[in-house]
């Protein structure tokens, strides 16, 4: 179950991305450094104003959770893949992985690929799927 | 040799506690008013021997600076609302020495209080999604289902079994140990026996952390009068001091570390705080780690130096814990069987054994105490080292 979002200041331009079927993630161009979508400064060379730049998505699972949600109405407890990805780029991004057969199977380690859900809220919404 | 009695900077005079646990129909000022006429009256002062107010509010966050109106304060020279998350209590005893010891106040009450269980409501819903907000990052992470304390935490869990093969029945045996603490303390919420087979039966929350992994949740007060240590010798309870603190704040939420899960703050804040008070690790009488999870246990103690990293698991099920144990850890049952009163919980433990006022729990030896404050998925820490006296030359 993926929920609603809309987009503020902080998150227009990669919520654009998003739209496009890219995971943005910010860039420092004069290192050559990505960094998390929620970093203002590169905390390394202090370099602020850093530019957007799309990732290609793809990325390792470093740990995860299985988290047990409610009882729908089909009478099944609803199990969340919740897990911290490693992008190609470097990265860490907290997200869900959709579309898991077995939660149980679900390994660090794990190749996942970003997805993009389109449901009945502004945004579209970044996951990842396995891949 | 300097004397170790220029480290202490403040003393701990009062301590109120409220009724805790599910207790309906009080709102957080309530709660904290109560506290702290019960800690100025255990210090033997009265309100309006206070001229300085700390104030912690705790996830319903409905706490704001008109307790001292309710409080009918008029005088304060120094106020503020405090927010380090699970660290704050630590923070605020380190801040009230510091305005004790260089003038700016004299006697410093410190509160935390909430009251985010309603009646008919899911106490895990208080520190999940209930809170996310539909707009912008944290809209993001509530729509993807980050957004529940236990999951993250159980993320740092799984790093830490997958690291150093960590096991769930390792993680029970603190549970089990504080259970039996929590059996000695009338003001525990949970007494009941509690074995590892009822550990590993409770049901999963956010794997790998079951039911009786996770910390209570509960409505209450908790409130510490600090002043200055000669002042304390005149004052009605067993003085105690504060030897030595320190605070480290990793701060890695939502950022990459190879540490995440397996190293906290408690690695710097820890021997901070013992090189101020002039005290070493093996000195330390009773631990009071902030105990959020079975898990920030396990890693507290490794990084507090207990046993070496990676080893935590090993050493938490060897039979160091329990009242029948070796090391007098989490007395009161902590956050996990007694009552969560963020940092509030590991303090006033600390300063009841410190005092030698802990009844059936009471540690035999109790000159020296080492409290923790852990915030955030472990972005912040705190440590005080608290003693009997004011000298450990």
């Amino acid at each position: 179950m993926i929920g609603q979002v809309s987009r503020d200041a902080a998150t227009a331009d990669f919520f654009d991305g998003a739209r496009d079927g890219v995971f943005m993630l910010r860039y420092n161009a004069e290192s050559g450094k990505y960094l998390s979508p929620l970093a203002v400064i590169d905390p390394d060379t202090g370099k602020g104003g850093l530019e957007w730049r799309g990732s290609k998505g793809e990325a390792r699972i470093v740990s995860h959770s299985v988290a047990h949600g409610k009882v729908g109405k089909d009478g099944q407890r609803e199990l969340l893949v919740i897990a911290i990805v490693e992008f190609d780029e470097g990265p860490w991004w907290w997200t869900q992985i959709l579309d898991v057969q077995d939660p149980r199977h679900v390994r660090s380690g794990q190749r996942v690929r970003a997805a993009f859900v389109k449901n009945d809220g502004e945004e579209v919404v970044p996951v990842f799927r396995p891949v | 040799m300097a004397s170790k009695a220029s480290h202490v900077r403040g003393t701990i005079v009062g301590l109120g506690l409220t009724e805790m646990g599910r207790i309906y129909n009080r709102t957080a000022a309530d709660f904290a008013a109560e506290a702290v006429t019960a800690a100025v009256a255990d210090a033997g002062l009265l309100l309006k021997d206070i001229d300085g107010l700390l104030i912690s509010a705790g996830v319903s966050d409905e706490l704001g600076l008109r307790l001292q109106n309710d409080l009918g304060l008029s005088a304060l020279s120094f106020l503020s609302k405090v927010q380090a998350f699970g660290s704050t209590a630590g923070a605020m005893v380190q801040m009230a020495s510091l305005a004790v010891s260089s003038g700016l106040a004299t006697t410093v009450v410190c509160v935390f209080a909430d009251a985010p269980l309603r009646e008919g409501r899911n106490a895990g819903a208080v520190y999940g999604a209930d809170r996310a907000a539909p707009m912008g990052w944290q809209g993001l992470l509530g729509a993807t289902g980050v957004t529940n304390a236990t999951t993250m935490y159980a993320l740092a869990a799984r790093r830490h079994m997958e690291t150093y093969g960590t096991t769930s029945e390792q993680f029970g045996a603190i549970a089990v140990a504080q259970r039996e603490w929590a059996k000695l303390n009338p003001k525990a919420q949970m007494r009941d026996p509690l074995t590892l087979s009822d550990h590993q039966a409770s049901r999963w929350i956010s794997e790998p952390l079951r039911l009786l992994d996770c910390c209570l949740v509960s409505n209450g007060a908790v409130a510490v009068v600090v002043t200055t240590p000669d002042r304390a010798l005149h004052l009605r309870q067993p003085p105690v001091h504060l030897l030595g603190y320190g605070q480290c704040h990793p701060g890695l939420y939502m950022r990459k570390s190879e540490k995440y899960g397996l190293e906290t703050g408690a690695r710097q804040s820890g021997p901070r705080a013992l090189a101020m008070a002039g005290v070493r690790l093996s000195e330390i009488d009773v631990v009071e780690l902030y105990d959020c999870y079975t898990y920030t246990v396990l890693v507290s103690l490794e990084d507090y130096g207990f046993c070496a990293k990676g080893e935590g698991g090993a050493f938490v099920s060897s039979g160091v814990l329990g009242p029948l144990g070796s090391l007098m850890l989490n007395t009161g049952g902590g956050q996990l069987s007694s009552y969560y009163m963020w940092g509030m919980t590991p303090l006033s433990e600390a300063v009841i054994q410190v005092r030698g006022q802990a009844g059936d729990r009471q540690s035999v030896k109790h000159d020296l105490a080492l409290v923790s404050g852990n915030g955030g998925v472990l972005d912040y820490h705190s440590t005080l080292i608290l003693g009997s006296r004011a000298t450990y030359v």
